[in-house]
């Protein structure tokens, strides 16, 4: 399957990505090195101001046996923070303003609501969606409604996007910028 | 059990003067901001990012397949950087590690699967089990072994943890050796 | 590390008789023999708290009841909380304030939960909610402890002896003029013989008539599953007990304790930590006296054959030793050695007795033949691995057992049989004894003699995986 990705304004995508099928990236958002993108079952939007940090993967496949249904596109929304090693897989739609920390599953058929906060290394496979403002922990997956909204710092952002052109090589719509 | 020998390709390897073994397959990211102290270990898979900060590791390190060495970022109110990591000797780091601690001590073992969360201090001579997540900012105390989610005290390692630490460590890069076929 | 430091594969006897990995135990040098964490007395050298690193001395500790002052723990999940801080402007013409709360990193509990308000100063002084009925428990202590008090001085009553009347030369000898002095002043007596001592007043319990019910609804109302607290929540803080999450408050960070251990026959100290960091005054392990045992190679266990068994010994001391095998005889394994003494030590007090040792019940699986006659493991040297040439003298090794030497280890062949009887995936469990030299380095500095040795039995017992 060709890999098509479109890349919005301004975002910083590093060259050292796996991607299969069709993801677009929105503005400012950062993918660090090392993600793996698999939309097998439809296109992957992934909206503004996200930030994808290392070895995160990204899976839109179809269940084994239902390969031929209708491509689906999986939308992510904007301002989420996904920690390194974090996994989506068939996930139906991501919200805004959502934490996803280190080593968090979230399985098959869960929709994320906005700003929620899947603490690290939490398994999530149940099918019941997580409403806004929840926040999950511990190894049980404990829901807590949380008292406030997470806050994404903007000031990561913006940092990333000074440092990373230095040192990574960035996808641009085809045309690869030399970095150091 | 004595150790047995770990084999490695030659050809995946690239062994310094000092006695580093850094695999190719491993990312490194600014490498200038990295410093390996010598006889340092890392599998394949691994990824350090000294470009976001620097990161110093000590002798005998070794880091298993797939770990991320990550500087921790903090916010405070001038703005939001990332500052340095540092790891001391005869640090053993299992497969599949996020560590984003700001210091880790020396003879420290850390299992596999473990999240050490930003701005972690572990002191010398502990051990994290297999599979904890440790909460960002947590201070883990000298001879205590830490496991679970959120990584809390399970019990107490022996005094002589520092000579054991050495001598795993020490015996581990004895026993990782090229493989004598080409294979 | 971690899966073969916590591998029962090869573990010693200690004197008790419980089985210990080998650096679990220590060496009782004037006893010259092993101790496990039972055979010790533990004492607290320091305590301090496991997130600040605080030291406390024992009656600071006790003061605060162990818990440290400044670090707090989350109601909900056990972790240390953070503090934050945001700006707040009061009023529109003072400076903005810096107001601090409390975070859990891990689940996302905050200190407005329940209200708790903010403090304006970071080390803050944070309200740790107060157990109601703590004025009447002091009071019941107290009274508790003048009852104690009285009947103490009621036994002294009883017991002192009576002089005759006229005994003022007897206090002019012996210097009472004090009291003496006292009396004819008019001050009041000092209370040393109980006279005029009188139990404080306490209120008895009342019993209360009306207790108040339930409300109607109590089995009827629908749960809110995630506002009731679990009960590990509850027990952290037994006299409060919220049955509500929202009345979760923050714990006080219990205090950790360095301990130094003690011999408990001969009451010399075998551990000493030293104060803030990793190294210890005194560190009289096993693993640095006694031969250190691993497995090399072990041929797959076959039921009533002999297998060969390759063990590695690493001599940790800086004098070279010897070492000598024995079958372990299980009839005579309950035997224990009175603490011997090495000429010229005198004791620091009589020999204390340890509790019972536990008779010890191993059931041997196999049959081990041992290397016979004395096999010599050199001293530790750490320069040789700096050292090309590696001098080692094989001459007297009997290639029978000696496998190969080099520096300060040696691997030594054994042959093992397990019975005919053995189940398939069961461990198979033998015991040896080894016998090593110690060299006793303590009492060369002041007695210029030989260094003296003794031979020293160590009880192992080895448990092989079976399914190699």
């Amino acid at each position: 399957m060709s890999s098509k990705v479109k890349i919005g304004q301004g975002a910083m995508v590093c060259k050292e990505i796996k991607v299969k099928g069709q993801v677009s990236f929105g503005a400012s958002t950062i993918i660090h090195p090392g993600v793996t993108l698999i939309a097998e079952a439809g296109p992957i939007e992934i909206g503004e101001n996200n930030i994808i940090e290392e070895y995160v993967n990204i899976i839109h496949k179809f269940l084994p046996g239902h390969e031929q249904s209708e491509p689906v596109t999986l939308k992510i929304g904007s301002n989420n923070v996904f920690e390194v090693y974090s996994t989506i897989e068939g996930v139906s739609s991501i919200g805004d303003n959502n934490i996803f920390e280190s080593k968090s599953f979230v399985g098959r058929n869960l929709s994320i609501g906005n700003d929620c906060i899947i603490g690290a290394g939490c398994h999530l496979t149940s099918t019941s969606p997580i409403e806004d403002g929840t926040c999950v922990y511990g190894k049980n997956c404990t829901r807590q409604k949380a008292f406030c909204k997470p806050s994404v710092p903007g000031g990561h952002r913006e940092f990333l996007t000074k440092l990373l052109p230095s040192y990574h090589l960035l996808r641009k719509n085809k045309n690869p910028i030399e970095g150091n | 059990m004595e150790l047995q020998d770990t084999f490695y390709s030659k050809s995946e390897y690239v062994e310094t003067t000092t006695g580093n073994k850094v695999s190719r397959q491993a990312q490194i990211y600014g490498s200038q901001n990295i410093i390996l102290n010598g006889k340092v270990i890392l599998q394949s898979g691994v990824m350090i990012r000294g470009d976001l900060a620097s990161v110093k590791m000590g002798r005998y390190c070794f880091v298993g397949k797939g770990s991320v060495v990550r500087p921790p970022c903090k916010k405070f109110s001038g703005g939001f950087t990332y500052f340095a990591l540092q790891i001391g000797d005869h640090v053993h780091i299992g497969e599949q590690s996020v560590i984003q601690a700001a210091i880790i001590g020396s003879y420290v073992h850390i299992g596999k699967n473990v999240v050490i969360g930003k701005r972690c201090i572990l002191k010398d001579c502990c051990m994290i089990g297999d599979n904890t997540v440790l909460a960002p900012d947590t201070v883990v105390p000298s001879f205590t072994h830490y496991s679970g989610s959120p990584g809390m005290q399970i019990g107490q390692l022996p005094v002589c943890t520092q000579d054991l630490s050495t001598d795993y460590t020490k015996s581990f890069y004895d026993h990782f050796v090229p493989s004598i076929d080409n294979l | 590390m971690a899966s073969y430091m916590f591998q029962k594969t090869i573990t010693s006897i200690c004197t008790c008789g419980l089985q210990k990995l080998l650096p679990d135990l220590f060496f009782c040098r004037h006893c010259i023999t092993l101790r496990c964490d039972f055979c010790v007395s533990h004492e607290i050298d320091t305590t301090y708290c496991p997130h600040c690193f605080e030291n406390l001395s024992s009656t600071e500790a006790k003061h605060k009841k162990n818990r440290c002052a400044s670090c707090l723990e989350c109601p909900r999940c056990f972790n240390t909380l953070s503090t934050r801080s945001y700006s707040r402007t009061p009023e529109p013409k003072k400076p903005p304030q810096k107001m601090y709360y409390l975070l859990c990193l891990f689940c996302n509990w905050r200190s407005h939960e329940p209200n708790i308000p903010d403090q304006p100063t970071s080390s803050g002084n944070w309200p740790v909610n107060k157990n109601p009925d703590d004025g009447r428990i002091l009071d019941l202590i107290n009274y508790y402890k003048s009852v104690t008090l009285k009947e103490v001085f009621d036994k002294q009553k009883r017991n002192t002896k009576h002089y005759g009347r006229n005994y003022m030369h007897f206090l002019e000898k012996f210097g009472l003029n004090a009291m003496m002095a006292r009396k004819k002043v008019g001050f009041p007596n000092f209370h040393t013989d109980g006279t005029g001592f009188s139990t404080s007043e306490i209120n008895p319990a009342e019993a209360i008539e009306n207790v108040p019910e339930l409300s109607a609804n109590t089995f009827e109302d629908i749960l809110d599953l995630k506002q009731i607290s679990t009960l590990e929540q509850r027990f952290a803080t037994p006299e409060l007990q919220a049955e509500n999450t929202d009345d979760l408050f923050p714990i006080r960070k219990h205090l950790r304790v360095k301990h130094s251990l003690r011999c408990r026959v001969c009451e010399h100290n075998v551990v000493k930590p030293e104060y803030n960091a990793v190294k210890f005054k005194i560190k009289h392990l096993a693993y640095y006296y006694v031969p250190e045992i691993k497995i090399i190679k072990c041929e797959p266990l076959l039921a009533g054959k002999w297998s060969s068994l390759v063990l590695k010994l690493c001599n940790p001391s800086q004098a070279s030793t010897a070492v000598r095998f024995e079958k372990l005889d299980l009839n005579a394994i309950n035997i224990i050695r009175e603490p011997r003494q090495l000429e010229g030590e005198d004791l620091i007090s009589t020999p204390k007795q340890l509790p019972e040792p536990i008779p010890i019940v191993l059931e041997l699986q196999g049959d081990i033949i041992v290397p016979e006659g004395e096999i010599k493991i050199a001293a530790r040297d750490d320069t040789a691995e700096y050292d090309d040439t590696n001098e080692v003298n094989t001459d007297n090794d009997d290639p029978k057992y000696v496998y190969w030497r080099k520096g300060n280890k040696v691997a030594l062949k054994f042959e093992v049989k397990p019975n005919e009887n053995i189940k398939k995936n069961e461990n198979v469990q033998l015991g040896f004894v080894m016998h090593f030299m110690y060299s006793d380095t303590m009492l060369h500095v002041i007695n210029p003699k030989q260094p003296q040795t003794v031979l020293v039995p160590i009880k192992i017992v080895l448990n092989l995986p079976n399914s190699f």
